[in-house]
């Protein structure tokens, strides 16, 4: 009845027994470094895409300010660019609806076997030339 | 600093020991110490009501898979020195230090899963739905490696007493 937890708890003794090194006395200021290091980068990379948004901020106001046509055309510009998106989507939506349900499987099906060939034959070796 | 140098120093045992289990290589103390740099630079992921443990043996458990990916070695990788064997003193059994090195063998030929919920349940004391959470699997799952893996470390001693 109690042989189970015996078992268990003598592999457990026999597993704890095991050999394992410790970690070097170094590891805690080598994974303060490395954090120190990491933290260092992240702020470095935060820094670096704020000057690249400031830069494209910097460059759409020139653009702007060098076309002379002030913000009534960016507005303008962003409406036609919603319609025109808002357009292509339910053009989109529409095709989707008529086609039947069965045609989009066989295309989907048709390209995925189509890629999976591809990838195949991408990792077959090379074939060498019997002479 | 000081809430990093409490966890390191309160969880790099555990952690250590876990990397050291699946690699078997000097990259364990790197990867622990990536460990606990990766939990701090991401630590509004940690969930403040789940313990700590099993969330820094999840982001180990990760970082040993993808250097073992990279090494293409899934199942085993070359032993080297567990660390300096202990003196043999008069108390240490030659039978007793063959089973040992039986059972090390056992533990390492078993596949991932088992050896990781062996290890995290045997040497770590770890509950099966800590390991759960560290492994990311259901605790189905855990009792299963769990049974499946000491059945084989059973056998593995048994055929080693029976010549």
């Amino acid at each position: 009845m109690s042989r189970q937890p015996d078992e268990t708890g003598q592999l457990t003794s026999l597993l704890r027994a095991l050999p394992a090194p410790a970690p070097s006395a170094e590891f805690l200021a080598a994974a303060r470094r490395r954090y120190l290091e990491a933290i260092e980068a992240r702020d470095r990379r935060h820094v670096l895409i704020g000057l690249v948004a400031a830069l494209v901020g910097l460059a759409v106001m020139a653009t702007l300010l060098g076309s002379g046509e002030g913000p009534v055309a960016l507005v303008a510009w962003l409406a036609e660019a919603a319609a025109n998106l808002a357009r292509w989507t339910t053009a989109g939506s529409v095709v989707i609806a008529l086609v039947p349900l069965p045609v989009w499987a066989s295309v989907v099906l048709g390209s995925a076997v189509a890629a999976l060939s591809l990838v195949l034959i991408a990792r077959t070796p090379a074939l060498r030339v019997v002479k | 600093m000081a809430a990093f140098d409490a966890l390191v120093e309160r969880f790099h045992r555990p952690v250590y020991r876990f990397c050291w289990r699946l690699l078997r290589s000097p990259d364990a103390e790197d990867l622990a110490q990536d460990t606990f740099v990766r939990a701090f630079v991401h630590f509004e992921r940690f969930d403040p009501e789940r313990p700590v443990l099993p969330w820094l043996i999840a982001i180990a458990r990760r970082l040993c898979l993808d250097v073992l990916r990279r090494r293409k070695v899934m199942a085993r990788v070359e032993t080297m020195p567990a660390s300096d064997p202990p003196a043999p003193g008069p108390e240490i059994q030659a039978a007793q230090r063959e089973q040992l090195e039986n059972l090390e063998r056992a533990l390492d030929d078993l596949d991932e899963g088992p050896k990781e919920a062996i290890v995290l349940f045997h040497v770590e004391g770890m509950s099966y739905r800590d390991i759960a959470a560290a492994l990311e699997v259901p605790m189905g799952t855990v009792m299963t490696w769990l049974h499946r893996g000491r059945a084989q470390l059973r056998n593995a001693l048994q055929d080693a007493l029976i010549p």
